[in-house]
């Protein structure tokens, strides 16, 4: 085999042909020069499929972490109240609307090298850069301890509910979150974050176990029918919610940082967007299986399963699909919990790294990014400890961290849009018109239904109109 | 002396020859400059500020309620 041709200038595209000295070398850049060695040899031996197993990673990750354990429970609780219908289209639209936004915060991060954090704090002013950190680290905390709730409603289907159950939950969160970080770079961390993630497909075989109506759930991805019946206010709701969480400000946060932690550049835009595209695709279909899953309760009072994110699901799925469904629902929401938790405290980390402008990467030393490794693990370790407090209003606290989600989403959206077409930073690589007003679209459309979330919220809980 | 200084030099450039300058980690985390904002763009930004105030205090109102 002939010696691959020599690699292209240090410089790239944004660096020149002016030789300027080299700075200093940490351990992130020998680390991360290694990983686009292999990708440059791939790249230039013509290997494809090799080529896209290295680069495939961020995207996956994030949409299979959005296919976390309160989303899985919440299409199962969907499908048990109203049935396949409607939502089966729906989820596939979301996730199409998810892609568009993904795709411009992994281009962002391919093309500048830099988080989401540090460029809208550089560019846009501390203030914008702070609320975002800030917004992110409270309502990632709240979502970590759903998280681990869901982890806690899958160990439970095993063990039985109680504190063993919750300790066990909160064990597995915090271990997980130091065994990979453990890891030592990126590559190892993003590796083993996927092998879990993969997982998320135990939904399908739960899917099948429960014999739904194939040819329903054809009419309904074809139709968007039937339209599912009970009060316009709480469906309203329900639409309004899952198009607000359609993307979180997580995500922008983790996919943007991910692709320059594992040193994506403009070459690999392409690769990105595949990345992008089979992760939505893959959180799709998975999510529709779970909410399959879920319809197959509809005709058998699955609508009144209640307790906080439906506890009683796994057992309901099992009593209803035998025991081999309920516990591949109940592993699965084990692994939606972990690969959401190990995503979502990585975005914590980097988010405030990148505002305090240390260092963030899972090829640093932990020595020289001591707060992005401590963020990771603290996040984790607080949620942990909050769903262990006997009593602690969990429900109150994860609804309304959802709504504060979606409230604040805009913000993260919109600048998303700012900096995908700022030509300064982006050069030819900044979006088009035409993408500019898909993107628009998307974002007033996700804005206006978390608006419309958390007034509905709002009106709901200070009694100003019914449920 | 100057020979292994060069070969260090050289194995440094070798190192990180699969990078993009801008990918060093010195120069990721130098500063850029403030974007230019248009007129429209700034007015968004600023009714951005207006809407995440209120809501955000609709949140907050509606969190207090949940508990009281």
């Amino acid at each position: 085999m002939s010696p691959p041709p020599p690699p292209p200038p240090l410089g790239g595209e944004l660096g020149g042909a002016v030789a300027l000295p080299l700075p200093p070398l940490t351990r992130e850049d020998r680390l991360r020069s290694r990983d686009r060695e292999r990708v440059h040899r791939a790249r230039n031996g013509h290997r494809r499929l090799h080529l896209l197993w290295l680069l495939i990673g961020p995207g996956i990750l994030v949409m299979l972490g959005e296919n976390d354990g309160p989303s899985m429970l919440s299409y199962a609780t969907t499908g048990a109240t109203y049935g396949i219908g409607f939502f089966v289209p729906f989820i596939l639209l979301t996730f199409a609307m998810a892609y568009v936004c993904q795709e411009m915060a992994m281009r962002v991060g391919a093309v500048t090298h830099r988080g989401y954090g540090q460029l809208v704090l550089q560019r846009y002013g501390r203030s914008w850069g702070w609320l975002a950190a800030i917004d992110l680290l409270f309502t990632n905390l709240v979502t970590l301890i759903a998280e681990l709730v869901a982890i806690r409603v899958g160990v439970a289907y095993f063990l039985g509910g109680g504190t063993l159950s919750a300790q066990l939950s909160a064990l597995i969160g915090v271990a997980l979150v130091l065994l990979t970080l453990s890891l030592g770079r990126y590559w190892r961390w993003e590796r083993m974050v996927l092998a879990l993630a993969v997982l998320n497909c135990l939904f399908v075989p739960v899917a099948i176990l429960t014999h739904p109506h194939w040819g329903a759930a054809a009419h309904a991805l074809a139709t968007l029918s039937p339209f599912p019946h009970g009060s316009i206010n709480t469906l309203l709701l329900l639409i309004a919610s899952t198009i607000g969480a359609t993307v979180t400000p997580w995500m922008v946060f983790f996919q943007q940082s991910a692709s320059a932690d594992k040193g994506l550049t403009p070459h690999d835009v392409r690769h990105g967007r595949y990345d992008t595209l089979a992760g939505a695709l893959l959180a799709a279909i998975f999510g529709i299986a779970a909410l399959i899953g879920g319809a197959a309760l509809f005709s058998h009072g699955g609508g009144s399963i209640s307790g906080f994110l439906g506890a009683a699901f796994p057992q309901a799925i099992g009593a209803r699909a035998g025991q081999v469904a309920g516990a591949l629902f109940a592993l699965g929401l084990i692994e939606a919990g972990a690969v959401a938790l190990l995503a979502i405290s990585a975005s914590t980390g980097y988010a405030l790294g990148e505002c305090v402008g240390a260092g963030n990467s899972f090829n640093s030393h932990p020595r020289h990014a001591a707060l992005f490794y401590g963020a990771n693990i603290a996040v984790a370790v607080v949620a942990a400890a909050v769903i262990m407090i006997p009593g602690a209003p969990l429900l109150s606290i994860a609804l309304n961290a959802n709504v504060l989600a979606t409230v604040l989403l805009p913000v993260t959206l919109i600048f998303v849009i700012l900096l995908a077409s700022d030509r300064e930073l982006m050069g030819r690589h900044a979006n088009t018109r035409a993408r500019n007003l898909t993107a628009g679209l998307i974002v007033a459309l996700v804005s206006a239904a978390g608006a419309a979330y958390a007034i509905d919220s709002f009106l709901l809980s200070t009694h100003l109109i019914g449920g | 002396m100057a020979t292994g200084s060069a070969q260090k030099s050289g194995g440094r450039e070798q190192l990180i020859a699969y990078l993009e300058r801008d990918q060093l980690a010195a120069e990721r985390s130098a500063p850029l400059p403030r974007a230019r904002l248009r007129r429209s763009t700034a007015a968004l930004l600023w009714a951005l500020r207006v809407a995440v105030t209120v809501l955000g205090a609709l949140v907050v109102y509606t969190f207090l309620v949940s508990l009281g």
